[in-house]
């Protein structure tokens, strides 16, 4: 059966037109998000939080937690942390925070692109010793329930915010710094680039940055990274070049000679000063055993010549 | 009527043909910097209460409630103060103090006896100051003759933005810095490849008034300023930027927040890049440091049908993941690489110096009803156990080891990964044909493994991490499932 356009019914048509010419304007200003299979995100600022505080006192610090996903519960908490290895990561204990960090725990629900501000309030007794207290913020995403009963594993995430806190009378703790190592190799070759390695130990009261350098032949400066080193623990130290961490490498090339290194370092703003001085000899090896090629193979072009009875003529 | 029906029809249709061509209107706006943050080297705030009585001779003062600060909770021995008149022209007789101890609420000791007797309409300032640090990364080149302009919030009253006394107003929005004695020479532009300092040549500073506030400008005069250039814009410590007090609306024990705003422009003025970074001046502390910086984790599933993930080419037979779950579905004994793998994408982005690491952990194996694994494990107990992926040395959740093209041997449940984006994944499949660890098992207090880490500031690391299943023809029927765990956590 063929289908034939009404033509006693033009204004049924235009009004078809209309509909879907209005429909396609309405498609065109709909928004584009999508939300099924939205990701899992979110973000928290700030992730460090670094404060000193007189028994006695409080203070509050607002933590701003972001869903960027689909909508989520995020359950809060707070930790210690302990350095997990030399290099600042951290281990997530589950030992919670004393009952004078105050926060309210009930869930946070949170839409897409929803914020909500998390409220911190520091407020320790005068009793209180003075020491540090390294503590995590915890975020924590709800699991999703499986209802088709497939194997699975559910993933949820967290994220954290870290507090590095000092109780202080006088906000003078005590700080003290141990040198465990500054090392770099006794001997290298002049082509070879001579690497430093720093690693300080706190062994005072609370946390510090070390600020300070290595200077090599009071000709070349590398500047040490003030990184926290929490009271107790020990952390490698890289150097910094603008905001960028690198290793601490000399690039200043000498023949032959010592190159005499010192470190140098306050811890923050006390004015003592840590130091610690390694030597490195560097010798041409690479250039002497090029030279010993160049002759050895030329004395032995020499002797094959000269025992095959050809004579080479310099004019 | 008609015609008014078809006129809507041409104009949508054509609107219809412009969107689908990708010539869809669009808002035209600036980039933001692909980073920006500030740093205040002391963000505490500036005291700054209301006296009520000091006798020339003596060394104690007591304060009133007349003024934000209505008590001494925030001023702390060794702060090195002055007093004011209510003009605040000045320190009076121009003579500074140096709190030696708090008595109680509302009196303190200075460790120097006054000099003058001190008036009910006079304020104690305790000024805290410090080097100013900001910190962004451009998005767009900016041309010879452009330039980067940096507004600081002042206060709206003429002649006071810049006379070395902290600043209070009702509100943050009127309230501002106090530039004092800062000069042009104080602010440098860091010196990088690609956009060097010579070319932006010395900064110029105007202290703001009563309707505008401080300004810094730096005018590109030579070369250009490539796009993701990493810029830093210094005050320097001395005589430093000058924290605001409080404002007379602020509530006890929160931060006042102030925004300062960058901007690159070209040579018309035009905005290229900008961003809004936050300044929090907080009290109660004796030296704090917070930074505008931000740690953002996501999570995300695949369900693409084609692309290789750990070496592993996705199929229509792959099973797809979301965010929250990867649903194996029903496992078959015999391993096939497109329905025993899959895989998840985990994003971060930072501008925290230090870094971050993500870290992965599971609840327990993958259990029967979810019935508790018990050691290690493995079929006995109604579990998938944890792969081992080869004979000794075998892998876990600390150590990797090649689990191979056909994993039938050593079955069990491992991960794999794979930089999308950067370089933050802390091992690669590709050390071998799938070098494999475990998730770290809660339940057998196995310690959680970081799977991405840097020491520095990213901007959208991406790992894939690759899941692999494989079981025996003597796994026990049913459904298995265990809770894993990713954790993203800032480095200190």
């Amino acid at each position: 059966m063929k289908y034939k356009f009404n033509k006693s019914a033009p204004k049924l048509n235009s009004f078809y037109l209309f509909l879907v010419s209005l429909m396609s304007l309405l498609y065109i200003m709909l928004p584009f998000d999508i939300y099924a299979q939205d990701p899992l995100s979110i973000s928290v600022t700030p992730p460090i939080y670094e404060v000193m505080i007189q028994p006695g006192k409080e203070i509050t610090q607002v933590f701003s937690v972001t869903n960027l996903g689909g909508k989520t519960t995020l359950k809060p908490k707070i930790v210690y942390f302990e350095p997990s290895d030399l290099l600042g990561n951290v281990k997530i204990t589950d030992k919670l925070a004393p009952d004078w960090i105050k926060f309210d725990p009930l869930p946070i629900s949170l839409d897409q692109g929803q914020s909500h501000e998390f409220i911190v309030l520091i407020s320790p007794s005068v009793d209180v010793p003075e020491t540090d207290h390294n503590i995590t913020i915890l975020f924590e995403t709800a699991t999703a329930q499986d209802l088709l009963k497939d194997n699975s594993a559910f993933y949820n995430a967290q994220i954290g915010a870290n507090i590095l806190l000092s109780i202080s009378i006088d906000g003078k703790p005590k700080k003290n710094a141990e040198t465990v190592s500054f090392n770099a190799p006794f001997i290298v070759d002049w082509l070879m680039p001579v690497n430093y390695e720093v690693t300080l130990a706190n062994s005072g009261n609370s946390f510090w940055k070390p600020i300070g350098k290595i200077n090599i032949n009071e000709d070349e400066i590398l500047n040490l990274a003030p990184l926290n080193i929490l009271s107790g623990y020990s952390r490698y130290i890289p150097c910094i070049n603008g905001e960028n961490l690198i290793d601490c490498t000399s690039s200043k090339k000498i023949l032959i000679g010592i190159k005499k290194a010192n470190l140098e370092f306050i811890l923050d703003d006390d004015p003592q000063i840590y130091g610690k001085e390694v030597t490195t000899v560097v010798f041409p090896f690479s250039l002497l055993f090029g030279i010993i090629i160049i002759v050895t193979v030329s004395k032995l072009v020499n002797y094959l010549l000269t025992k095959n009875g050809i004579k080479i003529k310099f004019k | 009527m008609k015609k008014l029906f078809f006129i809507v029809f041409g104009i949508s249709l054509a609107l219809l043909v412009l969107f689908f061509v990708g010539l869809k209107p669009r808002l035209s706006k600036s980039a933001n910097f692909t980073t920006a943050s500030a740093t205040l080297s002391n963000s505490r705030f500036s005291y700054k209460a209301s006296v009520a009585s000091g006798t020339s001779g003596t060394s104690v003062v007591n304060i009133d409630g007349d003024s934000t600060d209505d008590d001494t909770n925030h001023l702390f021995p060794k702060d090195a103060i002055c007093f004011v008149n209510s003009a605040e022209s000045g320190c009076i007789g121009n003579i500074g103090y140096v709190v030696a101890n708090i008595v109680d609420t509302d009196t303190f000791n200075t460790t120097g006896a006054l000099g003058t007797t001190l008036a009910s309409t006079d304020f104690v300032v305790a000024t805290q100051s410090g080097s100013l640090a900001i910190t962004f990364t451009t998005a767009t080149e900016v041309p010879i003759g452009g330039d980067l302009l940096i507004t600081i919030p002042a206060v709206n009253t003429t002649a006071k933005t810049n006379d070395g006394i902290p600043d209070t107003n009702s509100t943050t929005a009127t309230n501002g810095f106090d530039i004092g004695a800062m000069v042009a020479g104080d602010i440098t532009v860091s010196d990088i490849t690609g956009c060097t300092s010579a070319g932006w040549g010395s900064a110029t500073l105007t202290a703001g008034d009563a309707s505008t506030d401080h300004t810094i400008l730096f005018t590109r005069a030579s070369a250009t300023c490539a796009a993701a250039k990493a810029i830093t814009v210094t005050i320097d410590s001395s005589p430093g930027i000058i924290n605001p007090a409080p404002i007379t609306t602020h509530t006890r024990g929160q931060a006042d927040t102030y925004q300062i705003n960058i901007r690159s422009r070209d040579g018309g003025d035009n905005v290229l890049d900008q961003s809004d970074v936050t300044l929090a001046p907080v009290e109660g502390v004796l030296v704090s440091a917070t930074v505008d910086e931000t740690l953002s984790l996501t999570i995300a599933g695949l369900s693409a049908d084609s692309g290789s993930y750990c070496g592993i080419t996705r199929t229509a037979s792959s099973p797809d993941t979301t965010a929250y779950s990867v649903p194996w579905g029903t496992l078959s004994p015999t391993y096939l690489a497109a329905t025993h793998n899959t895989q998840q994408t985990v994003t971060v982005s930072t501008n925290a110096d230090a870094g971050y690491s993500v870290y992965i952990e599971e609840n327990d194996q993958m259990g029967k009803d979810g019935v508790a694994c018990t050691g290690n494990g493995g079929e006995s107990v109604s579990c998938i156990q944890d792969t081992v992926c080869g004979s000794a040395p075998e892998c876990s959740e600390s150590t990797t080891k090649d689990w191979g093209a056909d994993p039938s041997s050593y079955p069990g449940l491992g991960y794999s990964l794979e930089n999308s984006s950067g370089t933050d994944a802390v091992f690669l499949y590709s050390g071998g044909t799938f070098t494999t660890k475990q998730i770290a098992d809660i339940a057998a207090s196995e310690t959680r493994a970081a799977i991405m880490t840097n020491a520095g500031p990213v901007s959208g690391s991406i790992a894939n991490v690759c899941f692999r299943i494989d079981i025996t023809a003597t796994q026990p029927a049913g459904y298995y499932f265990n809770k894993v765990k990713y954790t993203a956590v800032p480095v200190f």
